[in-house]
């Protein structure tokens, strides 16, 4: 049997992956048909997701009204993470998760690294949106009919709550149409764009009423570490925003388009976040925002004195959040299927449903999973936890943008990373700087995780790696 | 012309596959075996895929050489793999590209076997494809050498009923089969308490027989046999 380190380092051949999936298959279809502005408008859609619904009443109780400025800090770090992966996901061949990209560059055990970090990125941030659709539906039913679900049944215990049964009920609706095969046309996901951006532009406009400069004179009470600590729980409503650097393959002029396309996507998106929570800290003290359900909704509420600027509000942010939480399921059924199909986890998960084509246990698996979390998790909990699994992900993709140039300056690159090596070290330095600043609670629990992924490859994934199979077969005919 | 036939990959018979066969045969068509498959996503964080979208190709591309492989040699069966956002949704756009004459899809696997059911797939077809659908009963069976010989039409007199005519004898023209007109009077015997007897009925229903007769008779004098 091969030592450790050569099933830890082993990749999986650039070409068998190509063959894989097809890359010369159906591709040609697709080729080259997404331009500048489509790309970017893409990468708004996928980054405005639930994050600005819920994070400031995170953040503002950690960095006072300074919180703002965290935006910009942490929408500097999405960008430049943005920029490697594109790099990264040029580099490789297919189009996947960077788990793939991580087994095709980095071998097997920092794929599984990965992977543990994407199951925080999506399966754990389904979670997350799952609880914040919770607390706007709340608000909504109250707006609306006088009817709230009472605390014990829409709270994690933290909370002073039993289980979040909303938040469960939202995954269970979202899983029967993944099962059922249900996909978001593009038609379908420019609403729900829409939708987003017009009720945080409603906030704006009508909560800019609700002025009040001496909220800002106490700008920053917690100094930088506030800001930074800030920006660790702000990174999670950037997640998405890679979404541009994974739809290389289709665009035209990509050397152009991606990096213009991720800094326009950088920009709209940072200007609307500043709005919003500009908006937001004017209007009432920064202590107020401790424990505010569905923040911008109460903001509304309290600043116009009527109900329906706050009713529109939830009810935009009850539908676009139920399609985040299916695009977040999806992602995580499919890559776990990638997992599955590598043996880096059971056969059932890469297991298809002859009649609707779609992975049935494993979705259902996710969950059940994921409703558990929902169910008896506190919202801030499962945001950083989120965060902090996206940003070693993409740390992990920035160091592997600067060792692919060493280890293979040859490869060819559809796109490579401006100024390198300054980008590819800036993004390290920014993503270890805000984890650093997270709450020792969530590096902590994120180590623990991280270390059980890494036991799991040890006594599974390594064994049944369908890679390790084939050398084992090369091995005994050589 | 073209037939598109839907084939699932989920090999729960072949009633459709042999109907299919069997009217290819009969107007000298050509067959495009089809399989949708759940379509692709936005650019977005959807976009994860890689793998599942390759093993969706895989298994629909093995399950259509499978369904080719069962064709009898006489017909010539493209196959082809679409993502669509829903199967119906995919079929109908594979008989547009390819000006199909007719789609063919299975019944319902939870209907009785020798009967026609609709299942979700043929019901959204039956009720708003623009073009012919064929739909055998469950667990059709057809010797690989036989052609469509009748056809009949259920014909109520009513204006509606005259274009189904039409559109029959269309059909039959194009297969070279016979038509046949058959009207079906379905009454209930009257209650022995009415004290007219069972049979009391039957002279009515012979008299709108025969007026329905010499009707379709007048209308499609030459042309039916």
């Amino acid at each position: 049997m091969a030592s450790l380190r050569q099933d830890f380092l082993r990749r999986k051949p650039v070409s068998e992956m190509a063959q894989e999936t097809g890359a010369d298959t159906g591709k040609g279809e697709l080729a080259r048909s997404i331009g500048l502005f489509q790309l970017a408008a893409f990468g708004i859609g996928a980054t405005i997701g639930t994050g600005i619904f819920i994070v400031l009443t995170e953040a503002v109780p950690i960095g006072g009204p300074a919180a703002i400025l965290a935006f910009v800090l942490a929408g500097a770090v999405a960008g430049l993470t943005a920029i490697c992966y594109a790099e990264m996901a040029s580099t490789v061949p297919v189009s996947g998760s960077s788990y793939s990209y991580a087994y095709a560059t980095l071998g097997e055990g920092v794929a599984m690294v990965v992977a543990a970090c994407l199951l925080l990125e999506y399966g754990v941030s389904s979670a997350a949106v799952a609880v914040g659709w919770s607390q706007y539906l709340n608000e909504l039913l109250d707006n609306l009919f006088g009817f709230t679900i009472p605390d014990s049944l829409s709270n994690a215990p933290e909370q002073d709550g039993v289980f979040n049964l909303p938040a469960v009920i939202l995954v269970v609706l979202c899983t029967l149409l993944l099962i059922r095969g249900a996909s978001e046309s593009a038609r379908v996901n420019t609403v729900m764009v829409l939708i987003k951006v017009g009720v945080l532009v409603l906030f704006i406009v009508v909560g800019l009423q609700g002025w009040n400069s001496d909220n800002l004179s106490e700008f920053a009470p917690f100094g930088l570490s506030g800001v930074t600590s800030a920006a660790g729980i702000i990174f999670f409503s950037y997640i998405g925003l890679d979404a541009v650097s994974t739809a290389g393959e289709e665009v035209r002029n990509p050397r152009r388009t991606l990096p213009l396309a991720i800094l326009i996507a950088l920009t709209v998106v940072t200007t609307l976040y500043i709005a919003v929570a500009l908006v937001a800290v004017a209007a009432q003290p920064a202590e107020d925002f401790e424990g505010q359900e569905a923040g911008l909704a109460a903001i509304l509420e309290d600043v116009t004195g009527s109900t329906w600027p706050a009713t529109v509000l939830a009810a935009g942010a009850v539908v676009s959040i139920f399609s985040v939480t299916l695009v977040t399921l999806y992602g995580q059924t499919r890559i776990l299927f990638a997992m599955g199909r590598d043996g880096m986890v059971p056969p059932l998960f890469h297991r298809l449903n002859p009649r609707t084509l779609t992975p049935v246990p494993t979705t259902i698996i996710v969950a059940f999973v994921v409703s558990i979390l929902a169910g008896v998790l506190p919202i801030d909990f499962l945001a950083e936890m989120t965060s902090i699994g996206t940003l070693v992900a993409f740390l992990v993709v920035s160091v592997g943008v600067i060792v692919l140039r060493q280890t293979a300056p040859d490869l060819p690159r559809g796109f490579r990373v401006p100024l390198y090596p300054l980008t590819p070290i800036l993004s390290i330095a920014g993503c270890i700087w805000i984890i650093q600043d997270l709450r020792p609670r969530t590096i902590y629990v994120f180590f623990a995780w991280a270390a059980v992924a890494l036991a799991w490859y040890l006594f599974y994934g390594r064994r049944h790696s369908e890679l390790g199979r084939l050398d084992g077969a090369d091995n005994v005919t050589s | 012309m073209t037939m598109v036939v839907g084939a699932s990959p989920d090999r729960r018979g072949t009633a459709e596959l042999d109907l299919a066969a069997m009217l290819a045969r009969s107007a000298a068509d050509d067959l495009v075996l089809c399989t949708v498959v759940p379509a692709p996503w936005p650019p977005g964080p959807a976009k994860v895929d890689a793998e599942y979208r390759a093993e969706l190709e895989r298994v629909a591309k093995e399950a259509l050489e499978v369904a080719r492989a069962q064709m009898p040699a006489d017909i010539s069966a493209a196959t082809l793999v679409r993502p669509a956002h829903s199967v119906p949704a995919g079929l109908l756009e594979v008989a547009e590209e390819h000006d199909a004459r007719a789609v063919v899809v299975g019944s319902s696997s939870t209907g009785a076997f020798g009967r026609v059911a609709l299942g979700s797939v043929s019901d959204w077809l039956a009720h708003s494809s623009p073009i012919l659908i064929a739909l055998p009963p469950r667990g059709y069976r057809c010797p690989p050498d036989r052609r469509v010989t009748r056809i009949t039409v259920a014909y109520g007199g009513s204006e509606g009923g005259d274009d189904l005519v039409v559109g029959a004898a269309g059909v039959a023209a194009r297969v070279g089969a016979s038509l046949r007109l058959a009207s079906f009077a379905v009454r209930p015997r009257p209650p022995y308490t009415s004290g007219v007897g069972t049979e009391a009925d039957r002279a009515m229903i012979e008299q709108w027989a025969q007026e329905l007769e010499s009707a379709a008779g007048a209308r499609w004098a030459g042309s039916v046999r």
